[in-house]
């Protein structure tokens, strides 16, 4: 998932220290559902349990926005994210905000 | 003249007899389907009873133990309630109190998705899993009255911990 970046959602990367701070770095994409895998979920709702089509979906956004944090935090120079925080909005329309924010900081 | 009275019964019949069969569908397939669900991941949790791995939500690792290398690792699932849920959902809000019909779900989601966080760090060879953090969306909004889509999502993150092999 990351090239040589320490991602972690405590305040540090355990088991080692940190040496300076690039402060806050974030990431965020839009992602609509589709119509056919829209009604496919319909559908899938008549007994309910898993939607798949949905499942993928927001993994991949959520993969998206973390891999832009990531890029943010790279062109400070920094070599980890701590604290990193994920929020899921739904905007209207069927359409949802994945957003993922966190501390670069460098560690030794 | 018995044939337009036919014709008439079978149109008066044609939508309750559908409604029927959708409401009864979605009840019986759903219950089904959603006891299947529960049954295995029943038996999945079971199965990793003996293992220690524990998944805390504490900021510090557990042990004091020289710490090898830690990566940030997360699992997502979408659930949906079945229409039959849903139906009983909507006629439970007009008296208000406790709505048993979501719960079966939701329940499901969150467990199987700590379930999974669980796995996947047991899968990558990690010791324990801190800072477990569990957060639930609603990623479809009922925009008109005929969409009957409904889907939460639910997301477990956490810091997965591997301590070095030699005691110090």
């Amino acid at each position: 998932m990351s090239q040589g970046m320490h991602l972690s959602n405590t305040e540090t990367v355990p088991g080692k220290l940190i040496t300076g701070s690039f402060g806050l770095v974030q990431g965020s994409t839009v992602r609509a559902k589709n119509v056919f895998k829209d009604f496919g979920a319909g559908l899938k709702n008549m007994v309910g349990g898993e939607l798949k089509a949905y499942t993928e979906l927001l993994q991949e956004a959520r993969n998206e926005a973390l891999q832009r944090m990531m890029m943010d935090a790279q062109g400070r120079g920094a070599n980890a994210i701590v604290n990193v925080r994920f929020a899921t909005s739904a905007i209207s329309g069927g359409a949802a905000e994945l957003f993922a924010y966190g501390t670069a900081v460098t560690v030794e | 003249m018995d044939n337009e009275t036919l014709y008439t019964l079978i149109c008066n019949l044609f939508f309750p007899v559908l409604g029927l069969l959708v409401w009864g569908g979605s009840w019986l397939f759903g219950n089904l389907h959603q006891n299947k669900l529960l049954l295995t991941l029943d038996n999945e949790e079971k199965a990793l009873v003996g293992r220690a791995n524990p998944v805390t939500n504490l900021s510090q690792p557990s042990q004091a133990r020289q710490v090898d290398s830690s990566s940030l690792i997360m699992e997502s699932i979408s659930v949906g309630p079945s229409w039959w849920q849903m139906l009983m959902g909507w006629f439970k809000s007009l008296f208000g109190g406790k709505i048993h019909s979501y719960d079966k779900m939701l329940t499901y989601g969150r467990r199987v998705v700590i379930h999974r966080l669980r796995v996947q760090a047991i899968q990558s060879g990690f010791d324990e899993v801190i800072n477990l953090r569990v957060e639930t969306s609603m990623i479809s909004k009922q925009s008109k009255k005929d969409d009957k889509t409904a889907a939460y999502e639910f997301t477990a993150y956490g810091t997965a911990i591997r301590y070095s092999a030699s005691q110090d």
